[in-house]
């Protein structure tokens, strides 16, 4: 469970402590936290998947040849463009106070994949196809 | 390993180094830690791969930020040459994932330009020699590669 819901309950419990008045307002809270959690834990299982699939392709990122680099790159757009859609969801949602930690972990795991991608696109479709950077690529040879 | 940095490495040192206030004064002792504590083929071999040549590789290193206590994925961007054949290395560009300074991804041309640059000043033998032990302290000021000397 995520820090900033353990935070929250921390906080509520103390607000249900304090007055019968509160403690009604705290079913609604009892409401809030719950689907505050279910969400949280569904943007954590989204960031861990993305995280492995990462790292699995930072594994491998010299293996790729440029065809597989282009599919790979064809299927990440797609996916960039549904968590850009996702991240602005939760922004927008009323359960966001509850998730800005898990979803800032969201934004840095989806720029990472930007990244990510965009060095695989520079090294196995720009560069090799970039006349200028074969032209330095001689002197690169003598220097070393 | 010998490392050398070109003006364009130095120019955004320095720059982030005044930022204090950004947290980007930790740079220094960031790039040292990784440099020192990476064995040479690691240097060469890392995944962080941005060209790879039989006589050379081009490495975007992810770096964290302590400062700041950033992780390495929000932390710094080191780009650096490094030579298969000589154990030597040239830092090309540093610049930070986040905050005030925050930079994109470089293009194939901006590593164009970065590398074009490394190969003008090793000819003019204008690159600076630094120590990685030592926080990064010029040792010489008119170095230039093997393949120029």
């Amino acid at each position: 469970m995520c820090t900033c819901i353990v935070e929250i309950k921390a906080t509520y419990t103390e607000v249900r402590r304090q007055t019968a008045e509160v403690a009604q307002q705290g079913f609604d809270i009892d409401k809030y936290l719950d689907k505050v959690n279910v969400v949280c834990k569904k943007v954590e299982q989204v960031t861990d998947e993305t995280n492995k699939l990462i790292e699995t392709v930072r594994d491998h990122f010299t293996e790729f040849d440029v065809q597989e680099t282009t599919e790979l790159l064809a299927h990440s757009t797609p996916i960039l463009i549904l968590m850009d859609q996702l991240h602005r969801k939760l922004k927008e949602s009323p359960l966001y106070p509850g998730l800005k930690t898990a979803v800032e972990n969201y934004c840095d795991c989806v720029s990472d994949f930007q990244e990510l991608c965009s060095d695989l696109q520079t090294f196995n479709i720009d560069i090799p196809r970039n006349e200028k950077c074969r032209e330095v690529e001689e002197l690169l040879r003598k220097l070393a | 390993m010998l490392f050398y940095t070109t003006s364009t490495f130095r120019l955004t040192f320095a720059t982030l180094m005044k930022k204090s206030k950004d947290g980007y004064s930790s740079v220094g002792k960031d790039i040292c830690n990784a440099l020192m504590n990476m064995p040479d083929n690691i240097l060469r071999d890392t995944n962080d791969r941005i060209r790879h040549f039989a006589e050379y590789r081009v490495v975007k290193l992810r770096l964290p930020n302590s400062g700041l206590h950033l992780p390495k994925n929000n932390g710094f961007r080191l780009i650096y040459w490094v030579s298969t054949k000589n154990d030597v290395a040239v830092l090309l560009r540093i610049y930070p994932k986040r905050g005030s300074q925050s930079a994109v991804d470089l293009t194939d041309v901006e590593y164009d330009r970065l590398l074009m640059e490394m190969v003008n000043e090793s000819k003019a033998g204008l690159l600076h020699q630094v120590d990685v032990s030592n926080g990064l302290a010029e040792l010489s000021q008119n170095a230039c590669l093997p393949g120029d000397k």
